[in-house]
């Protein structure tokens, strides 16, 4: 019998995965399916990721908003836009990010 | 004379004396209380759980819970006759809590349905974030590496006495995610629930020991070593993020259409985990909903999930070998976890350029953050500009759907 119909017939049947041999082949089958699985991730990730950039470019920037002229002076867009992100987090939308100063 | 023997009876101390083993019991969950409000081990859970215990343990009290035999009967004593009833088809909610008490009303209607943990991956996915992930999606592999100690122990529990169905439930603690060891022994051996969740609790409590343990045996000085950031420099990642929230959005539907097709069984799991993560990243349309899953909810949750399962570790139901095997057995899952994750780190890095910190592997558990701030305290000790946080957050989180997955592969053969 091969791999294939004992992994099915196995399958059909619950009983069938008893003992060492039953036990060594869900491992087989589970270690496989979890690669698998996170491999489609990875792989969907990324097809997602050039989907996304081709047909929905625009990055909502919430940090101009928030952040003063002069706080993108002192620290990078991207910093700024964390932390105008983690204040209106933290404030529940109330709070707002007037300047970043380097210290 | 007589009062005074009405008041002894009245009391427990009589049936402490006669059965010590309920102070065995009393003081376990008076160490698991410590554990958590001094220790501060998962106090959210181990505190509700050992509190649990407690009122499980008392007797008279009538809150442990019952457990239903094979058949789905459970026996009690109903006006001095001892009564044995179907419990899934002959008794209603109301009757359950009237003749068993509230806490089986809560152990039937919440746990035993299958109820709380999905609710409570609901809440984990409004926590967490994929972003990390999706920066570094390769290091999301791991996360499958680290699954390894679930099989591993299958295969040796199934020759250690337990039955594949005891042995799967058993198994998945070394997924490290109490709601999936949890939802996975209700489905494949309930009688194990209180004891497995315990022990798979306890451990993820005690991740800060045990991967510096592990990763103290099995990696070098100069594997720890591994600057993930200089490793970025000579070999950058040219994935431009044009519209992270888009993609943020866009990730838990389509994951959650992937697995519901491949793994029907863990979608459960992966789809509330989803459903929780799509509402918070949907923003400020769906806020209302991302708060009371995150808080409402979610505490709610904890709170039954943590009491129930406390009182399932009865006198009966844990001090047996059985129980001893599982705790063992669960620390044995739950090492072999974070050696494969190294592993698979180990070999990627004979193969590949750009080199991994093994300490990435060691985080394709489902504890999250707490694996992942553990992995970059170690990392921090061997080159205090190593920063690994954020690549570990990518295998960390990974590890969470690789855990469900997992549980949807055991449930779905075994269950």
């Amino acid at each position: 019998m091969n791999s294939l119909s004992i992994l099915a017939s196995a399958a059909a049947n619950s009983e069938g995965f008893e003992g060492l041999s039953g036990a060594l082949l869900l491992m087989a089958i589970g270690m496989f399916t979890v690669f698998i699985v996170l491999l489609l991730v990875i792989y969907v990730g990324k097809c997602l990721i050039l989907f996304v950039n081709k047909f929905v470019p625009e990055e909502v920037k919430e940090a101009p908003k928030t952040a003063s002229f002069a706080s993108v002076q002192a620290v990078d867009a991207v910093t700024a836009d964390i932390i105008a992100k983690a204040v209106n987090t933290l404030t529940g939308g109330k709070g707002k990010v007037e300047s970043i100063k380097k210290i | 004379m007589d009062i005074l023997e009405n008041i002894y009876g009245m009391t427990a101390i009589g049936k402490l004396i006669a059965d010590p083993s309920y102070i065995v019991m009393i003081a376990l969950g008076f160490v698991l209380l410590y554990l958590g409000i001094k220790k501060q081990f998962e106090p959210l859970l181990l505190v509700p759980i050992a509190f649990g215990v407690l009122l499980a343990n008392f007797p008279g009290g009538g809150l442990g819970v019952i457990a239903a035999d094979g058949e789905g009967c459970v026996e009690y004593l109903k006006n001095g006759v001892m009564v044995r009833q179907n419990i899934y088809e002959d008794m209603t909610i109301p009757e359950i809590a009237h003749d068993l008490g509230i806490m089986n009303m809560l152990y039937y209607a919440l746990i035993k349905s299958g109820l709380l943990p999905p609710i409570i991956f609901m809440g984990v996915g409004a926590l967490t974030d994929f972003g990390p992930m999706l920066r570094n999606l390769k290091l999301a592999i791991f996360g499958a590496g680290a699954q390894f100690g679930i099989f591993a122990v299958l295969i040796v529990a199934s020759q250690c006495g337990f039955d594949m169905k005891e042995a799967g439930s058993l198994a998945i603690i070394g997924g490290a995610d109490g709601p999936t060891a949890i939802f996975t022994t209700l489905k494949l051996a309930p009688h194990m629930l209180g004891p497995i969740a315990i022990a798979a609790y306890s451990y993820m409590a005690l991740v800060p020991v045990i991967i510096p343990l592990v990763v103290k045996l099995t990696c070098s000085k100069e594997e720890l070593s591994i600057n993930m950031k200089e490793q970025d420099k000579l070999y950058p990642n040219k994935t431009e993020f044009k519209n992270m929230q888009a993609l943020k959005i866009l990730f838990p539907i389509v994951v959650t259409t992937i697995v519901a097709i491949i793994v029907p069984d863990a979608v459960s799991l992966i789809g509330m985990l989803m459903f929780g993560n799509l509402i918070k990243e949907i923003g400020n349309s769906t806020s209302r909903l991302f708060q009371t899953a995150s808080n409402g909810i979610m505490n709610t949750a904890t709170i039954f999930l943590g009491l129930c399962v406390g009182a399932t570790m009865t006198v009966d139901a844990f001090l047996n070998l059985k129980t001893i095997g599982i705790v063992a057995g669960g620390f044995c899952a739950f090492g072999l976890s974070i050696f494969g994750g190294i592993c698979l780190a180990k070999v990627y890095n004979l193969f590949a350029k750009k080199k991994i910190n093994p300490l990435i592997g060691a985080t394709g558990l489902s504890a999250v953050p707490m694996a992942s701030r553990v992995a970059n305290d170690i990392a921090l000790k061997y080159d205090p500009k190593n920063h690994v946080l954020n690549y570990c957050m990518s295998s960390n989180v990974a590890g969470v759907i690789g855990s469900a997955v997992a549980a949807g592969i055991l449930i779905s053969f075994l269950g």
